[in-house]
């Protein structure tokens, strides 16, 4: 009898734990996966959104941009939208080829970004450096600079790809090399925002990163001239000049461009949709501005006739239609 | 000398009951694993198994965390003698500093270890000038990280195997004019030694596995659970879980050669026999 009694009570348990669960996915909620360079400002972005529609919870998950994608193309994790640091990445991974699933077929671009480096007042010569001498000191013997893994992270390669450009640019072909001995493997980590707290101890004088973390994160920061900061889609073809030789094969220079799509298998496209308008609107936009980021005056986005209609109207088709 | 305890049937009944309740333990452990052995394709295994970079990281891991169990034994031992055997003020304190890693978050714990073992941190410096050191993006490095993370497991099962020795057992020895050094080795030391070797191992398993702490210090050389991460995010996760059943293979295979090795079996000291 005792037994008996317990396990009613358990499974009254259970009942109220399944009524719960049914009750959560009752309101509604939007799961976006974002790039962890958007953490700041998608928080902000859902928070005003949030205000916005009360009756909307958006949940966000941050990470790498590659890991992100993987999660639902490889491990099938639902999500509603997607956001990355690399737009290519979205038909990399989500344009279905080579016979895998199509889970996208179109990408708006959101915002731009620049690559930098962020030092700190200990760093050394923190007082003399600045954007035109900037080559020469990251040069000098005994300077630690830190940098994402170019085997695995977009900023990785970017900024052997700005330092690539920087030779050309400078004329003097042995200032990747140089700077790059500065970086050596143990100064790499899986992603640059892991150095951070290395920079801030003063472990390392210098570190590669993008200018919206330089400024979300109030550091001191190099102004790169655009040509080499791959932060101007005007100088897409220049920046191609730019290569990493990564084990993934070379890797050329592009604009970095942020890029978001609503996923074909998302389990509410509606509210997607209206997700996508608000940061694709002029709320979204001064955000994301505000946290440092490019931002286009209307939108870019490659393959608009794939949109949900309501949303072809804010963006303007992809210059050059390019992947 | 082992005792076979009979089994009655009453207790025969507990015992088939406890089975039933831990195999549900044993399950949730075994089931795991087992789906991401039976994910694999054997190819992928092949494929990640011709890769040299991933035995050099298992080689980094298995000698990180051998070292790391080697210190923790070397260094942890002592103070779990002391803390089974005397009643001092500020014991719990104590007690309380060993079991502190096992709350910090490993990457707050990588942060901190940078703090005293980096470019600017008051053990970094001296070791750095005085042996040549460093502890950033080096093997010195992981084995830091591994060690602080798992070196409560050395000390509290060596505590608890020093504990369980009876002081009678020590005091009858010292009274047949045994010295104290010799009663540590020939009394203490045996029967508390399943007891050492449960806490070697447990530091060992704890080392191998760690990544937050490690991946602070050193991104390169990679261990296991840092190329196992990069695989994942280079590859994709049938890369990355062809790796983890490699560790695993070899993870499992290692613990086995433990537990049957000669040594594992703690003898009664001589003294007693």
């Amino acid at each position: 009898m005792h037994v008996k009694f317990r396990c009613s009570k358990m499974a009254v348990a259970g009942a109220l734990l399944c009524g719960a669960a049914v009750s959560v996915a009752q309101a509604k909620t939007l799961t976006v996966f974002a790039a962890g360079t958007l953490a700041v400002p998608f928080t902000q972005i859902n928070k005003a959104f949030e205000k916005a529609h009360p009756d909307i919870k958006v949940h966000a998950q941050f990470g790498g941009s590659v890991k992100m994608a993987r999660k639902i193309a490889d491990l099938h994790q639902s999500a509603d939208i997607l956001a990355v640091a690399d737009y290519s990445v979205i038909p990399k991974y989500m344009f279905g080829h080579n016979g895998k699933p199509r889970y996208a077929d179109w990408y708006a671009g959101i915002a731009r970004n620049a690559i930098t480096f962020v030092y700190t007042k200990q760093s050394k010569f923190a007082s003399k450096i600045n954007a035109k001498n900037w080559y020469k000191l990251l040069s000098k013997p005994g300077v630690e600079i830190g940098r994402s893994d170019p085997n695995t992270d977009p900023s990785g390669y970017q900024t052997v790809q700005m330092l690539n450009l920087a030779n050309d640019y400078y004329n003097d072909a042995n200032i990747e090399k140089q700077v790059l001995a500065n970086a050596p493997k143990g100064n790499m980590r899986d992603t640059e925002t892991h150095l951070i707290s290395a920079l801030q101890i003063g472990q390392i004088d210098y570190l590669a990163i993008y200018r919206s973390d330089a400024i979300q994160h109030h550091f001191k920061y190099l102004h790169l001239p655009a040509k080499l900061n791959l932060s101007d889609p005007r100088y897409a073809s220049y920046y191609g000049k730019g290569v990493a030789h990564t084990s993934n094969g070379d890797i050329h220079g592009k604009p970095i461009v942020y890029a978001m799509t609503i996923l074909k298998q998302a389990e509410h496209p509606k509210l997607a949709q209206t997700y996508t308008a608000f940061v694709l609107g002029p709320k979204g936009r001064a955000i994301l501005k505000k946290n440092g980021f490019g931002t286009f005056s209307k939108p870019v986005a490659y393959h608009p006739d794939n949109m949900p209609q309501p949303l072809q109207a804010l963006v303007r088709p992809w210059p050059g239609q390019g992947q | 000398m082992v005792h076979e305890r009979v089994a009655t049937p009453r207790t025969g009944l507990i015992r088939l009951a406890f089975w039933l309740v831990g195999g549900v333990l044993l399950a949730s452990t075994v089931l795991p694993l087992l789906g991401l052995v039976t994910f694999q394709s054997p190819a992928h295994v092949a494929e990640v198994g011709a890769m040299p970079e991933v035995w050099s990281a298992i080689a980094v891991s298995v000698a990180g965390a051998l070292v790391a169990a080697a210190c923790a034994a070397v260094f942890g031992f002592p103070l779990a003698y002391v803390l089974a055997h005397s009643q001092f003020r500020g014991k719990r304190v104590v007690e309380a500093i060993v079991d502190l890693p096992l709350a910090v978050p490993h990457t707050v714990a990588g942060i901190a270890l940078l703090f005293v073992y980096g470019r600017h941190g008051i053990l970094g410096v001296p070791l750095a000038n005085v042996f040549g050191l460093h502890f950033w993006g080096t093997f010195a490095g992981i084995v830091v990280a591994m060690l602080f993370v798992s070196a409560p497991y050395a000390v509290n099962a060596a505590r608890i195997g020093f504990s369980g020795v009876d002081p009678r057992l020590e005091k009858v020895a010292r009274t047949l004019g045994v010295g104290p050094w010799a009663v540590l080795v020939r009394v203490t030391l045996p029967l508390a030694w399943p007891s050492l070797l449960t806490g070697v191992t447990l530091t060992f398993a704890r080392a191998i596995s760690e990544f937050g702490a490690v991946v602070i210090l050193a991104y390169y050389p990679m261990t296991a659970p840092v190329r196992i991460y990069a695989l994942f995010l280079r590859f994709g996760v049938n890369q990355a879980a062809a790796m983890s059943v490699i560790v695993l293979a070899i993870v499992l295979a290692l613990f086995l050669i433990f537990r049957y090795l000669p040594v594992w079996r703690g003898s009664r000291p001589e003294l007693l026999r």
